[in-house]
Parts: C-alpha cells; structure tokens; sequence
C-alpha cells in the first residue's frame, strides 16, 4: 500500500467523521432511558428510547407448563428491578422460543400515523411492526386488556430475530415510534410490555409483565410533552408500578388468571395438630381464592371450592375448614387467587389430647428460592425439628442440605423432591444438632422447619431466600425478664466465603445504647446463636429494647427467636428484618375474650433513623375490613422503639374483642415492626410476620 | 452547545465529529514534523494512524460480537459498515490501538520508547481537541455546580435532557486544560533536555506523561456526572497511570538514547529477512 493510498484513507475518514461523530461514548450509554420525545410544529409526534431485549429465564418447562421470571431494569434507578415470575399453563406445547415481546402502548384515540423503527448503531436497523387503533387485545380467551374511553392501543412487536437466545445478554436497540397529531398539544401514554403466546389460529394473546395488570387502568401515566421532541420524558419509578406481589399464572387451557400463594405446611390431625391459614385482601376489588392440597408424594389431596375475601377484608380458617378435609393429611398447599393484593400467613397449632399447647405463624410465600436458609434448626435438649421442603413445580427436583451449626458447615446430602411434593425429614438421621440449614438446588423451592420442644411449644422458621440475607438486620423487639421471658438470635454466615465479624448494637427503647457496640464473629458456613445478655441486655435486669446487626461486605441471614426459658411453655420464631417500610400488614390479630380465650397482641415499631423523627399510624381492623376503634398516629424520636398492647394503645378507645382481623401500619419514613399475640396465660404466643404489598 | 454545526446535501454535520477530524489533522500534521524524532518512517506513521482509525472503526463492533457471542451475518455486515460507529467505548478503542501498535512496533522492530516520548503530547493535544468537540455536543458532561464558571447546556444535549438549566462542571474543557498543560509541559521538558544535554533515557518523558495524564483522567472523573461510567473512567485513569509508573521504571533501567536510524529498518511495509534483522544491541538496550 502506497503511502498516497493511506493518506488518501486518513482524508476520507477524517472527511467522513463529521457525519457520523454524533457524540462520543457517553452519548449512546445515556439514551438507553429516559425516553425523549414530544411534537414538531408540523404534528409530527416522535418517542424514542433505547431498550434492551432479552429472553426471559426459564425454571420450568414441561408439556404444558412453561415457568420463566422476567427482571426489567431501568439503568436510571440503580439497583431497582422489576421481578416477575410468570407461569403459563398451554396444553399446545410452547417453547421460550415460542414467546415473543411486544410494547402495548395505549394513545389519545385522534392521532393517527403511527410508525416505529430500531437502530443499534452497530448494523442493525429496520421496521417495527406497528398495529394501532385496537380498543382491546386478548390476554387469555376470557380476560382482556382494554383501551380507557377516548384512547386506542398501538401494539409495537419486536421482531423475533433481534431478541437474543435464552440466557443471553440483552440486545440494546434504540426504538423510535412517530406519529401525526392534530392539534399539537402534549399527551398523555400508557405502557406495558407483554409476552406474546400464539393462539394457534393465528392471533396471539398478549400477557402483561412489566406492569403485570389486567387494565390499564392500574398504569401510571407518562406525558408527552407538547415541546419539540428534544425533551427527557422520566419513567415511573419502577418501586410505583404495580405488582402482584408474587407468580402469575396465565392459565390460556382455563382462559383464567390468577396468582400463587404456598402454604408450605398442611399437618392435619384432628386429635394432635392442624394449620390455619389467613389473607388480607389488601386490594379494592374481591377475591376469589381457591386451595389446592398435595401430598408428599406430589399427589392432590383436596381442591377448595371457592372462597370470597372480600376487597380489605381478612380471614383466617382451619385448614380443613377450608379443604373440606375429614381425615389426616399431610403435605402443603397452593392457593390460587383472582386478586394480587393478598398477604397471607400460616399458623401450625399443637393441641395433643385436645388442649393447645403450643402455636407459631410464619408469611405465606409469595416467591419461591433456589438458595436459601432455614435460620433455625434446635434438635438438642428436648427439641426437635421437622424440615419440609416444597416443590411447587411439575418436575421433579433435588434439593442439597447443607447443616451449619457454631463452628462450620457440613454437606449432609442431595435429595430427591417428588413434582407437587415435598420432602418432610426431621434430620435426626442425619446427627443432631442445633444451627441452621443450607437449601440449594438448580429449581425453585420453599421450606420451612417446625421446632417444638416436646408438647409444651412450637416455633416456626420459613427459610429465608440467599438473596434476601443483608448487611444490616434488625430485631425490632428484643426483651429480657429473667426466668420468663427470653431473646435469642440466630446468625448464618453463607455464601461469604470467610468468617465474619457482625456489630451488634442494642438499643433501649428510647434510642439510648443499652451497651456499647460489640463484635461478634460468625465463622464461615456456621451458624451463630445469641442469647440474652450475649445481645447486649442487661443481666438480672428485666429489661427490653431492640437491635441492630451490622455485617459490612458480607451478608447474613438470622432469626429471633423469644421464648420461655425456663418451662418452654411459649415460643416464637421470626426473621430478622433487613430493611424499614412504610407501609406494613399483618394478616392477623387476636385481641379480648374470645370463646374464653383471652387473648392479647403487642406491636413494636422502631424508627431506624438516628437523625429524623417519623409520624406513624396505626389502625386495628376487623375481619370486614372495618376499623375498630381509632387510628392512632404517634411520632417516633429518632431511635425510639414503641411498643404496647393493642388495648393500651392511646387514643385507640374502645376495642371489641376479635379472633380474626389485620393491624396496618404506615409511616412517613421506613420503619421496622412486628406483632406477637399470645393468651393471658402465656400457654402459647405466636409472631405475626410484618408483609409489605 | 452547539452538537451541529450545519448540513451538508441534507446531512447533518456533527460538531463532535468535526472536532475529531481537526484533531486527527492537527496530531498528523504534529506527528509528520516529529516523526525522525521517533525514529519512524513516514510509512510507518501513516499505518499508526490506520491502526488507529481502524480501532475505532472495527474494535467496539468486534467487541460487541465477542461480548454478545453474536456472529450472525448482520453483525459481520455490520461490521463492515464503517460508516456506522458502534457503541464507542474509549477503553475498548484506545486498548485495541494500543494493542495493534504495539504489535505492529513488534513485527517491524520500531522501539516503542522514544515513539511515545515523541507522541504522547501529540496525542494528549488530539484528546483535547476531541474533548472540546464533546463539550460542544454536551457530553461527557459534568455534576451540577453553583461555581461561576458552570455552564448549562440546551435540551437537546444528552448534559441538557438530564440537567436542564442547571450549571455544570465543564469537565469537558477541564479534560481539555489538564491535557493540553501535560502535553505543553512535556515539549517543554523535551526542548530543556535538548537545549541542556541531558537526554532522558528512553520512555521518561512519554512515563511522566503517561503517569500525570492518568491522575488527571481520574480526577477530573471524579466531577463527571453520570455514576455508571465512574468506575470506568477512574480504573482507566489508574491503568493509564500505572502504565506511566511502569515505564518509569523501565525506563530507569536504561541508558539515554540511542538514536534509531530509520533506514536500518527497510521501508515500511515490508518485512524483513529475519536475518536483517539484527542488531542485538540495540534490541537489547531499546526493548529491555
């Protein structure tokens, strides 16, 4: 090559930068969100945004279930997802490859013209189909998603070659919809992405995902400007969309839709043992709430008729009641629900020869793991532990324990889970020990343990998702009344690959330290366990607070548990708590004299804030939803932990007695919360876990 | 500010772009009048600035393909479309330029030394060129700030959209001003040795630079705004840098230059017999 020849090819790049050199790097990477859109004078409107495609991730493929998650990111709110896992039941067998994606955006019903076209920058260019003008589009045969009067929806479909293949990363393309608007004027949008499914006669049905809803109505809206189409258009906070709070199933063989909730234990003996089960239908509209009961085995053992939860209403029924069961059974149970908005708790009752001795609640769950830790295992000194592991898909799958006791972890082995089955060990086979337990396999699962120290009390632990552990954890309620009324904590160092130093910070209820932070080491694999004045309370001293758990880079998982030290006639185990909310549930509360049960429920809320006072409300209902008595709203100092029984809540008033029913908390600012109730004679006391929607 | 500067036949004329045709101008017509300094041949100056073109051509493609594991026909007929830039990543370019000239350095035996001892300031004023191209299309922009010398950008610009009407760091021109003073400071140092005699020994001057141009990457970074490139720009400052302390180092354990005569090398373009090639000496005291 002649050295005329390249500087003849330096010229003509240096000649051609000028018309492709828009900006450098950053120019791309900050297009990817927000949109930017709005009108030119002449009525043309443009959108334009970057997105990225990709496949969703399947759990689960069988001849006519296909299970996936979906996880939408918005690089302008780190850390913020959008996790949908989505179930679709089709007896046609379909393939992730047979789902498509599509934009289903919904217009003023006047503008016309639409086109829509992509560009990667890197080749990659084209057309997008666009259909406008649609009032409704079918979700299943018998839902559908609808245009709001005086608007249409305009379907946006990605061109299947340019979604990459599963587990692939996602394929960023900048999307460009215009369109003719007369009068110019700014508008307002709505959108949702959705799976596409064929509906074999050539049509398709559009499944939301990202929101996950059934009307647009429930979408927030995104305005257009009326400016020429330069300006940045911010998304909705992905935390403010809408979300069903758990899987999804699109049931297209049924034409029905509804969410999942797992009771991961039924333990039904009429003479010895039972669960009850209880929702709050924290949405507007009534539920319809079926349960399905299987067996280890995976096999159904009763399907509920239906059942009304009527919309912020609450109930909590035997499960027999509930299952129309008439003889033992034993197994878990998925409830399938037409609403999202319901949280739900369990609560296993011991009454053997007929008088209750022991009972303890843990959530419902709404999500399934493929790691996870059951916080809490105890087979020494007279207890036991029965562990049940769930799996709520139609494959079969296996399961490794790994126990982890003081000092260390040990593999113990990998086990097989039946399709709809469950394995229940008590893992005395396995060596006695007391610690927690390690659940990892390549498919979703949910577990729980039963610890009971022979008859006199019971105590439940749900396993806690890998993801879920943290570097901070509360106990929003620590006490010590010597003798009778014990703390302790349990700490799981997994998955960090050392020892680590956790800070514990007691605090009294005021906010003041109750003693100056210490350390504490959790080996690697181990599980720590904590008790009284190892937390920080005082010795001999009755006295109460809560806690703080610091664990910088390496995250931890624990529960607390409180119990009767002495004669183990009470016990109750909760998860520590890793972040505040604002906006708490709990899907129970007993309070007065009921059937000559005379019970009582105590809430704690702490405010974390060590600079900011937050205004909290508290509001006591009934099972209608109804209040009863008064709200009450409190202002918390900063650190300061308040805590009473129902009945002593000031400014609450009169409060009828109730056996069933829903306290809801919400505060201006995160706070931490929990809720025990028990009988006067402290026979039994059991943890309400604190749900967020 | 201004990210287009007019039309051609309908065709939009990108400020950004222009500035890197001036840049690219400005370093060849500088680098055309250092090039015996480098001890290069106008050949293989020619084929430095290609391989550097064609990184910035091909490597971001290349680079998606590879990261995508993407190679279907119209990612390879995308790749061949020059006239469509790929995601430009500047750590992506400059490591694929490094790359390619020091491989081409290798195979045509050029010591690489006293090659960056006579460019890096060269570069260092493209990259200052390049910067005001960014400031003029608005990006790379800076933080918010109440300082009087903020600038606010229009909407429009990628600084606009997400800052509208508020005042921001110019970090564009800080970019611009540190590199244009390193650059400045090194023909500086390079005139003084001349002038004294005391000759430096071979990749002092381009390590110095190197070392200083790094920190500043870095710490004008620190006023970038956008969060997810921080980490980019500041582990690209601090490779820069400790590529510069590393050939300070190596330089130390030379002895001052030696002068390459360019014609011992044979034209370029043509390899050479492998057994021209020697000249162990100097092989040995220019390529450690």
């Amino acid at each position: 090559m002649s050295n005329s020849f390249k500087i003849a090819l330096i010229v003509g790049f240096a000649a051609l930068v000028p018309f492709i050199g828009g900006a450098c790097s950053c120019f791309n990477k900050l297009n990817l969100s927000p949109m930017r859109g709005g009108m030119s004078p002449d009525g043309t409107g443009t959108l334009t945004i970057w997105m990225g495609g990709v496949r969703p991730t399947v759990e689960e493929s069988t001849s006519n279930v296909l299970t996936g998650s979906y996880s939408f990111l918005d690089h302008h709110q780190e850390g913020a997802s959008y996790d949908m896992r989505v179930q679709i039941i089709d007896s046609s067998k379909i393939s992730v490859n047979d789902i498509g994606g599509v934009g289903i955006l919904q217009f003023p019903d006047d503008i016309t013209g639409f086109a829509a076209s992509y560009d990667n920058y890197g080749g990659q260019s084209g057309p997008l189909e666009v259909q406008a003008g649609l009032s409704t589009v079918p979700i299943t045969s018998n839902h559908a998603l609808n245009a709001e009067p005086g608007h249409q929806l305009v379907i946006v479909r990605v061109p299947p070659e340019l979604v990459p293949g599963e587990g692939q990363p996602e394929n960023w393309f900048e999307n460009t919809m215009t369109f003719q608007i007369n009068p110019v004027r700014a508008i307002k949008i709505k959108a949702i992405m959705a799976a596409t499914v064929p509906t074999g006669s050539g049509g398709y049905y559009y499944l939301p995902v990202c929101p996950a809803v059934r009307s647009f109505a429930e979408v927030p809206q995104v305005n257009i400007p009326e400016t020429p189409p330069s300006e940045s258009i911010p998304f909705p906070p992905l935390a403010d969309l809408p979300h069903p709070g758990g899987p999804l199933v699109y049931n297209l063989d049924e034409g029905t839709i509804y969410a999942l909730r797992y009771f991961p234990r039924l333990d039904f003996d009429p003479t010895a043992h039972t669960e009850g089960f209880g929702f709050v239908n924290t949405g507007a509209e009534d539920a319809t709430v079926t349960f399905h009961a299987f067996d280890a085995a995976g096999q159904s053992v009763a399907d509920s008729p239906n059942w009304n939860w009527p919309a912020y209403g609450q109930g909590a029924y035997q499960a027999e009641g509930l299952l129309l069961l008439t003889q033992p059974a034993q197994g878990w149970v998925e409830a399938r629900s037409s609403e999202y908005g319901l949280l739900g708790f369990f609560l296993t009752q011991w009454f053997p020869g007929g008088v209750l001795t022991g009972l303890d609640g843990a959530g419902v769950f709404t999500s399934t793991m493929t790691k996870g830790v059951i916080p809490r295992i105890q087979m020494q000194n007279g207890y036991s532990t029965e562990v049940r592991i769930v799996n709520p898909s139609t494959e079969g799958i296996t399961v490794a324990l790994q126990k982890s006791y003081a000092t260390n972890g040990s593999y113990i082995g990998s086990f097989p889970v039946p399709a709809r089955g469950a394995l229940v060990t008590d893992l005395t086979a396995y060596g006695s020990f007391d610690g927690a337990l390690y659940l990892e396999s390549g498919h979703p699962f949910i577990a729980t343990a039963t610890i009971r120290h022979g008859n006199n009390c019971v105590a439940t632990a749900n396993a806690v998702a890998f993801g879920d552990r943290a570097e901070t954890l509360f106990a929003s309620h620590i006490v010590l009344w010597p003798g009778i009324y014990s703390t302790s904590i349990n700490l799981h160092n997994g998955g960090n690959g050392s020892d680590a130093t956790a800070e514990i910070r007691p605090y009294y209820a005021n906010g003041t330290p109750m003693a100056a932070p210490f350390n504490v080491t959790v080996p690697q694999s181990a599980t720590v366990t904590l008790t009284d004045t190892q937390l920080g309370l005082p010795d001999g001293a009755s006295s109460e607070g809560w806690l703080e758990i610091r664990s910088p880079g390496k995250p931890l998982a624990g529960c607390i548990t409180f119990g009767d030290p002495a004669r183990r006639l009470y016990e109750s185990t909760l998860p520590l708590q890793a972040a505040g909310s604002k906006d708490f549930y709990y899907a129970q509360v007993a309070n007065g004299d009921v059937g000559g049960v005379v019970y009582s429920t105590g809430i704690s809320v702490v405010n974390p804030s060590t600079t900011t006072p937050v205004n909290v409300t508290i509001t006591v209902h009934k099972s209608d939803g109804n209040v009863n008595g008064y709200a009450v709203h409190r202002t918390l100092a900063p650190g300061e932990k308040f805590v009473r029984q129902l009945s002593t809540l000031e400014g609450i008033g009169e409060l009828e007695n109730q056996a069933s029913g829903y306290i809801h908390v919400t505060a201006e600012a995160p706070v931490l919360s929990f809720v025990l109730f028990f009988d006067q004679q402290f026979s039994f006391m059991s943890a309400v876990q604190a749900q967020s929607k | 500010m201004w990210p287009i500067v007019g039309s051609i036949g309908g065709h939009p004329v990108y400020s950004y772009g222009l500035a890197v045709a001036v840049a690219l101008a400005v370093c060849l017509a500088l680098a055309w009048g250092r090039r015996r300094t480098a001890g290069l041949e106008t050949g293989d100056l020619l084929n430095f600035v290609l391989l550097g073109i064609a990184a910035l051509l091909f490597a971001p493609k290349l680079w998606a393909m590879f990261h995508n594991l993407d190679f279907g026909a119209a990612a390879w007929l995308g790749l061949l479309q020059f006239w469509r830039l790929g995601e430009l990543s500047a750590g992506v370019v400059v490591a694929a330029a490094a790359l390619t000239w020091a491989v081409y350095a290798a195979r045509r035996r050029i010591p690489l030394r006293p090659v960056l001892d006579a460019y890096l300031p060269v570069v260092l004023a493209g990259l200052a060129i390049q910067r005001g191209g960014c400031f003029l299309a608005g990006c790379c922009y800076g933080t918010p700030t109440a300082m009087p010398w903020g600038v606010r950008f229009p909407p429009g610009s990628p600084a606009g959209d997400q800052f509208s009407g508020q005042a921001l760091h110019p970090v564009q021109l800080y970019y611009a001003a540190v590199y244009l003073l390193i650059a400045a400071g090194l023909w500086g140092l390079a005139a003084w040795s001349r002038r004294s005699g005391r000759f430096m020994p071979p990749g002092r001057s381009a390590g110095v630079g190197l070392l200083l141009a790094g920190a500043a990457h870095a710490g004008v970074g620190a006023f970038r705004a956008e969060a997810a490139a921080a980490p980019i720009i500041w582990a690209a400052g601090l490779v820069a840098a400790a590529g510069g302390a590393a050939l300070l180092g190596w330089s130390s354990r030379s002895a001052p230059p030696e002068p390459a005569p360019a014609a011992a090398r044979g034209p370029a373009g043509h390899r050479r017999p492998m057994g021209f090639a020697g000249n162990p000496k100097r092989k040995s005291s220019l390529e450690g």
